[in-house]
């Protein structure tokens, strides 16, 4: 399975590897804002149709208690749970990728098949220097996202996949 | 900005220049945000907020250059990469190799103002173009086509010589986008035989009778709309005349009485299944599949009549399909999913599929579309646990539904237990249904418990592979192995199969 290839020292190790552990923070901050907004809206709702007139059945603010505990339990356990779970390799001919909590998904992705290649940094993202490599195929169905990767490696990383395309087949 | 070096552009690929759009960006892209805001500016100008739109206009205006100044084209060695965004920033590569098309829009204000929108496309179903440089100077524009194009046959040329066509057909497009509104992108195969020749010869494959025309459409998932309310049976059909249905609101019909229901359902049934063969009358009348030299042609229509043409290399999945009742019948339906660039794709297979054929046509006409895939072999069956799976998936939610409208409804709501055994009965259909076969480089999968789906695609053409395993499957021991192909809606799927069944399937599939 290891690649005798010309990736000798900037792809790491041959063999599954796992996220920079800084992608905690960027999972972290993102489904606590997410969280947030939506306790937000919950909240804006609730006092709305109460200033309407409405007669609701439960306290002031109640409603938004069950998105809270939901909020708090996604943004405390879902991050480090999908952290563990996350693995990824260059493997001989094709990019594998492990993931998923309750639904695990194993996807391969051989180079050849590789249309165009997209890095992205979002704010969090930029803030803690990481990156999100994305591998385009032509099928838009493909699952071929590794979150959480240095930006300098992810640049590297995007280089390798690209160096292994090849010729690529007719669609 | 403006500073271009307008040279001969003679060489190859100067790496490393980073250069931005036109500076007239910004207001092109502050034209198309505007447009977007109508309602906004409709409201404004009825309530005279002048200071509204003032300030619209000024963050449009302002977000606009923003967007303009954090974005960016280059040449590198071997790619185009672009980088855009300004919170969230993105670097988008393409290599040269795998460029389909280079367009040139110029709209009526592009051509005022001397500018041009570049577009890039690759392989692929995404409907935006992969690259859209909005916009550059009409000289810079040109120029970077051209540097793209002869890029892109200096690196797909010396590449094994695939058989890419020249660019010709993409220079020709450089007046607009219409080029693409062709049929299907695969339209410029034929430059590369038959220069002299006029046409191939064409080779019927399936000719449809104005009876089976009827057929399709009294057999179709629409016309059985009707009888689902007799019923309460799902999906025993499939496709049909969608434009019709589009038209007509089922609502309108809902009776109110059991007395005027006697009467009138089986008057309106009739009437309904004579719309139904009528509409497919309409669409597929004289439906003809043919062979033309390495193209499939599809015509069909009473009134408007149709064409798709797609070159037979490009088929990535067949599927057949088998409702129940057209089971009962002796007859199947063919869609044929390709990969192209123009169209929706769901335009385009409903385009391409075969609205109904005999059954002992399907082997036949199956090793026309993919030569090799004929007959359909023998499916393994999955390992009993999927059986189990099988029903559950359909009797839980069944039970949920029912008890709710039993709880409900209280003493009429309790007849909707009855879907629970009718769920149970699809559930062991559908067990019934399930496998797969590996065969000489197809995929076969069959699934669906009363619409029996068979898909075959051809390894060669997978894009990725999945294998998806959830809690339950996991407990059972089963994963569900996806097929990523282009071309977007019909995506095989072998369902429900052990998981290092799966994984097999998978690596086989990589490793071709």
């Amino acid at each position: 399975m290891a690649v005798a290839g010309p990736s000798g020292d900037p792809g790491g190790p041959p063999g599954p590897r796992s996220l920079d552990r800084r992608v905690l923070v960027v999972w972290t901050v993102e489904g606590a804002i997410e969280s947030a907004v939506l306790v937000a809206l919950v909240v804006a709702a609730d006092v709305g149709l109460r200033l309407a007139g409405l007669d609701l059945p439960w306290p002031a603010g109640a409603a938004a208690v069950p998105v809270v505990v939901l909020g708090v339990l996604t943004t405390w356990r879902v991050p480090l749970a999908r952290y563990r779970r996350w693995r990824f390799e260059m493997a001989e001919d094709a990019l594998e990728l492990r993931h998923g909590i309750l639904e695990q998904v194993h996807s391969a992705i051989p180079y050849y098949r590789v249309q165009y290649v997209d890095i992205t940094q979002g704010p969090v993202e930029r803030a803690v220097g990481l990156a999100k490599l994305k591998v385009h195929t032509a099928a838009a169905s493909s699952d071929a996202t590794i979150p959480g990767i240095p930006a300098a490696e992810a640049e590297t990383l995007r280089r390798l996949i690209l160096a292994r395309t090849g010729a690529g087949d007719a669609v | 900005m403006r500073s271009e070096p307008g040279g001969p552009a003679s060489g190859l690929v100067e790496p490393g220049q980073v250069r931005r759009l036109h500076p007239l960006s910004p207001l092109f892209l502050s034209v198309r945000t505007g447009l977007r805001l109508w309602p906004l500016a409709l409201l404004a100008l009825t309530q005279r907020w002048l200071w509204l739109i003032v300030l619209a206009v000024l963050v449009v205006l302002a977000v606009s250059v923003v967007q303009w100044l954090r974005r960016s084209y280059a040449l590198e060695a071997g790619a185009l990469r672009v980088e855009q965004g300004v919170l969230a920033r993105q670097r988008r590569v393409v290599p040269f190799d795998r460029i389909q098309q280079v367009d040139l829009v110029r709209r009526p204000l592009h051509r005022l103002l001397g500018v041009a929108t570049l577009r890039v496309e690759t392989a692929g179903s995404a409907s935006a173009s992969e690259v859209d440089l909005d916009v550059i100077a009409l000289a810079e524009a040109e120029r970077l086509r051209a540097v793209l194009l002869r890029a892109r046959a200096a690196a797909t040329g010396t590449a094994a010589g695939s058989a890419t066509p020249a660019p010709g057909p993409d220079a020709a497009a450089g007046t607009g986008p219409q080029a693409r509104a062709g049929v299907v992108s695969g339209a410029e195969v034929p430059v590369a035989g038959p220069a002299g020749a006029a046409e191939p010869p064409e080779r019927d494959l399936v000719r449809l009778s104005l009876g089976e025309v009827a057929l399709a459409g009294i057999t179709s998932s629409r016309a059985a709309a009707v009888l689902a309310v007799l019923s309460p049976v799902f999906q025993l059909f499939d496709q049909g005349p969608e434009w019709l249905l589009d038209r007509v609101d089922p609502e309108a019909f809902t009776p109110s009485s059991p007395l005027v229901v006697a009467t009138l359902v089986p008057l309106a049934l009739l009437a309904w299944l004579g719309l139904a063969a009528a509409s497919s009358i309409v669409t597929s009348a004289g439906f003809v599949l043919a062979r033309s030299g390495d193209n499939l042609v599809v015509r069909r229509g009473l009134l408007e009549r149709r064409e798709a043409v797609v070159p037979v290399t490009r088929v990535q999945v067949v599927r057949i399909d088998e409702s129940l009742l057209r089971r009962g019948l002796g007859f199947a339906s063919v869609r044929i999913q390709s990969a192209g660039g123009a169209g929706r794709s769901d335009d385009q297979a409903s385009r391409l599929a075969i609205p109904i054929l005999r059954v002992d046509q399907v082997n036949r006409v199956l090793d026309e579309l993919l030569p090799g895939a004929a007959p359909v072999p023998l499916l393994l069956a999955p390992p009993p646990a999927a059986r189990r799976r099988a029903i559950v998936r359909r009797v839980v939610p069944a039970l949920v539904v029912a008890v709710a409208a039993a709880v409900v409804l209280r003493p009429w709501g309790l007849l909707a237990l009855a879907a629970v055994p009718v769920a149970w009965l699809a559930g062991e259909a559908a067990y019934r249904n399930l496998g797969h076969a590996r065969r000489a480089g197809f995929l076969t999968a069959r699934q669906g418990a009363l619409l029996r789906s068979t898909t075959v695609v051809p390894v060669a053409k997978a894009q990725s592979v999945r294998v998806h395993a959830s809690l339950f499957q996991r407990r059972a021991g089963l994963a569900t192995l996806y097929v990523d192909v282009a071309g977007g809606s019909a995506m095989p799927k072998v369902t429900d199969e052990a998981g290092p069944t799966a994984e097999d399937l998978l690596a086989g599939v990589v490793h071709r």
